[in-house]
C-alpha cells in the first residue's frame, strides 16, 4: 500500500529582497528561487564538476565491463575443465553398454525366448570381442534378426552375429585403405564422403548380404517369376496359360497343349492326304481324257469304216441271237446299196417308194432298177 | 505374336482352297465338255451303228431293239459271247485294231469311272439320238443294262476277261 504523506502547510516564502541588480521571481512561477546572473567563477567551477562526474561515470562503466569479461573467461575455463573431465569419465566408463532408449523397447517387446536369446547372444559376443563399440553396433542386427527369423536357434544368432562383425571389420579396413591418414579428411566433404564409403561397405552391405544368406532361396517358379526373360519364355509356351484364364498345373497345360498340336498335325495330314487324292483323280481323268481325244481324230479318219464295221458286227450279232418277243409289227426291206451296204430296214407301215441308204445316204427306189442301189421287198408283213 | 500368325495362317489356307475348289470346277467344266464329245464319238461310230445294224435284222427300230434287249436282260457282251466267231472276225478288223490300240488304256479303266462316264453318254444321247435315250431311260431297268452293257463292251474291245456281270 502506498502511503502518502498528509498535505503540510506551505511553506513560508521569504519575501525578496534587492541586492544590487539582482532579483528574485515568485517561486509559484518557477518552483524555487532560482538565481539568476551568477559570477563566472561559479560557472567555471560548476562546468569542472560536471565534467569530473562524467569522467567518473565512464570509468565506473569500464570497470564493470572488465569485471564481466573476466568472469566470462573464467567461466569458459571451468567449462572446458568440466568438458575434459566428460570425456575422461566417458573413456573410463566404455565398457557400459549403450543402448538407445528405442532399442531398449524393441528388445523389450521381443518374445521372452527371443529377448534372452539377444541378450544372452548380444553378451557372449561382447565378452568374446573386446573391440570398442563393435558389439553396440551389433545389437539392432541382433534384434532384426530376431524378428525376422523367430524360433531360430542360439548358434544361429552367433553364427549371425560373427558374420556380422567380420562384416564390420572388412568394412573398416576398406575405411583405413580408402583414409590412410585422418590429416586428409580435413575437409568436412572428404569426411562426409568418407562416412557414407564406410557405412555402405561396413554396415550396408554386410547387412544386405546377411539378410540374403538368412533368407529362404526361392523357388523354381519363383525364380520364373522374379526375373523378366525367364518369365516372358515361360510365358510363350504356355506355362502360364494364354489371355483365356484357365485353371490346372503346368504339367496339365503342357499336356493339353501337347495334345493340340498332335491333334493339328492329325488334321493338316488329313488335308494334305485329301488334297493328294484329289490330284490323283485329276491326273487320272487328265490322262484318260488325252486318250479319248486322241481317239477323236482317229475316229473322224476311221469313221466310216468303223461305223460300217460295228453295223456288220450288229448285224452278225443279229443273226446269232434271236430274242424271244420281237414285236411282229410293220414291213421290213432287204437293201442292196452300191455303196457295199446291204441289210434289212423295218418300217411300221407301208415302206416309201424311196429310202435314204443307211451307210452312204443316197436315195434308194423301193422295188425299183438297180442303178447303183435297188431295196428289194424281203419280209414284208413278217 | 503367334496367334497373328496363326490367323495369317488360317486365312492364307481358306483362299487357297477357295482357289483349288475354282480351278477344279473349272477343269470339270473342261472336262464334261471333253466327255460330251468323247461320247457323241462312241455313240455315233460305235454304239448307234451297233444297234442299227441288230435291229435291221430283227427288223426293229433302234428304239423297239433296245427295249427286247433290255427286257431279255441281254447285254451287248452277252450276245458277242454267244457268237463268239463273228467276234474274232470283228476284231481281226484292221480298223478295229486300231482303235482297240489306240484306245487301249480304257481297258483298265474301273467299272465307277464307266458309271460316271454312262451319265455323260446319257445327256448326249438325249440330244443326238432322243428317242434311244428315251428308251434306255424309261424301260425298266434300261440304266442297269446301260450300264452292263458298256462294261462288257470294255471287256469285248480290250480283252478285259474280267468275269461278266451279266452272267
Amino acid at each position: 500500500m502506498s502511503t502518502r504523506k498528509k498535505k503540510t502547510e506551505m511553506e513560508k516564502v521569504p519575501e525578496p529582497t534587492y541586492k544590487g541588480s539582482s532579483f528574485s521571481i515568485d517561486p509559484s512561477l518557477m518552483g524555487r528561487f532560482r538565481r539568476v546572473g551568477k559570477s563566472p567563477l561559479e560557472d567555471e567551477l560548476e562546468s569542472e564538476d560536471s565534467m569530473l562526474a562524467h569522467d567518473l561515470k565512464s570509468m565506473r562503466v569500464d570497470e564493470i565491463v572488465l569485471k564481466r569479461r573476466a568472469r566470462i573467461a573464467k567461466l569458459q575455463k571451468e567449462i572446458e575443465k568440466l568438458e575434459k573431465d566428460s570425456d575422461k569419465t566417458d573413456s573410463m566408463d566404455s565398457n557400459i553398454p549403450r543402448i538407445s532408449v528405442a532399442m531398449a523397447q524393441q528388445i523389450a517387446n521381443l518374445p521372452p525366448e527371443e529377448r534372452n536369446k539377444v541378450i544372452e547372444t548380444y553378451a557372449a559376443f561382447r565378452s568374446i570381442d573386446q573391440s570398442k563399440g563393435k558389439g553396440d553396433s551389433l545389437l539392432p542386427l541382433l534384434v532384426g534378426y530376431s524378428k525376422t527369423n523367430p524360433g531360430s536357434t542360439q548358434s544361429d544368432m552367433v553364427t549371425y552375429a560373427k558374420a556380422m562383425a567380420d562384416q564390420f571389420k572388412i568394412g573398416i579396413d576398406v575405411m583405413k585403405s580408402v583414409m590412410p591418414t585422418p590429416e586428409k579428411a580435413s575437409s568436412s566433404t572428404e569426411a562426409l564422403k568418407l562416412m557414407k564409403d564406410l557405412i555402405i561397405e561396413g554396415v550396408r552391405n554386410p547387412v544386405l548380404s546377411a539378410i540374403e544368406k538368412n533368407q529362404p532361396q526361392p523357388s523354381a517358379f519363383e525364380q520364373i517369376l522374379m526375373n523378366p526373360d525367364m518369365f516372358s519364355r515361360a510365358k510363350e509356351i504356355g506355362m502360364f496359360g494364354g489371355s483365356e484364364p484357365r485353371t490346372g498345373s503346368t504339367n496339365v497345360d503342357l499336356e493339353i497343349e501337347k495334345m493340340r498340336g498332335e491333334r493339328e498335325l492329325s488334321i493338316k495330314k488329313l488335308d494334305l492326304e485329301w488334297r493328294k487324292s484329289m490330284l490323283e483323280n485329276d491326273a487320272k481323268d487328265k490322262r484318260t481324257d488325252a486318250v479319248l481325244t486322241a481317239l477323236a481324230p482317229l475316229s473322224a479318219v476311221f469313221a466310216g469304216p468303223v461305223n460300217q464295221r460295228m453295223r456288220q458286227f450288229g448285224q452278225q450279232q443279229a443273226a446269232a441271237y434271236t430274242p424271244e418277243n420281237i414285236p411282229k409289227s410293220g414291213n421290213t426291206i432287204l437293201i442292196r446299196c452300191s455303196c457295199g451296204y446291204q441289210g434289212p430296214m423295218t418300217f411300221s407301215g407301208q415302206p416309201p417308194n424311196i429310202v435314204k441308204c443307211p451307210n452312204c445316204g443316197l436315195d434308194l427306189v423301193v422295188g425299183g432298177a438297180p442303178n447303183g442301189g435297188e431295196p428289194q421287198e424281203t419280209d414284208r408283213d413278217t | 505374336m503367334v496367334e497373328n500368325l496363326k490367323k495369317q495362317i488360317e486365312i492364307l489356307e481358306v483362299d487357297i482352297a477357295e482357289l483349288e475348289e475354282n480351278i477344279r470346277i473349272k477343269n470339270a467344266e473342261k472336262s464334261t465338255a471333253s466327255a460330251q464329245i468323247q461320247a457323241r464319238i462312241f455313240l455315233e461310230s460305235i454304239f448307234a451303228p451297233y444297234m442299227d445294224g441288230l435291229c435291221d435284222i430283227w427288223g426293229l427300230s433302234p428304239e423297239e431293239g433296245l427295249r427286247v434287249l433290255i427286257k431279255e436282260n441281254a447285254s451287248l457282251d452277252k450276245i458277242a459271247k454267244d457268237n463268239p466267231k463273228a467276234l474274232a472276225e470283228f476284231l481281226s478288223q484292221p480298223e478295229i485294231k486300231v482303235i482297240a490300240a489306240v484306245a487301249r488304256p480304257l481297258g483298265s479303266m474301273s467299272d465307277e469311272w464307266i458309271e460316271q462316264k454312262m451319265s455323260v453318254l446319257l445327256e448326249v444321247m438325249v440330244k443326238i439320238r432322243p428317242s434311244m435315250a428315251n428308251a434306255i431311260i424309261e424301260t425298266p431297268e434300261g440304266m442297269a443294262w446301260f450300264y452292263e452293257s458298256l462294261i462288257g463292251l470294255r471287256n469285248i474291245l480290250f480283252g478285259v476277261l474280267k468275269p461278266s456281270h451279266a452272267d
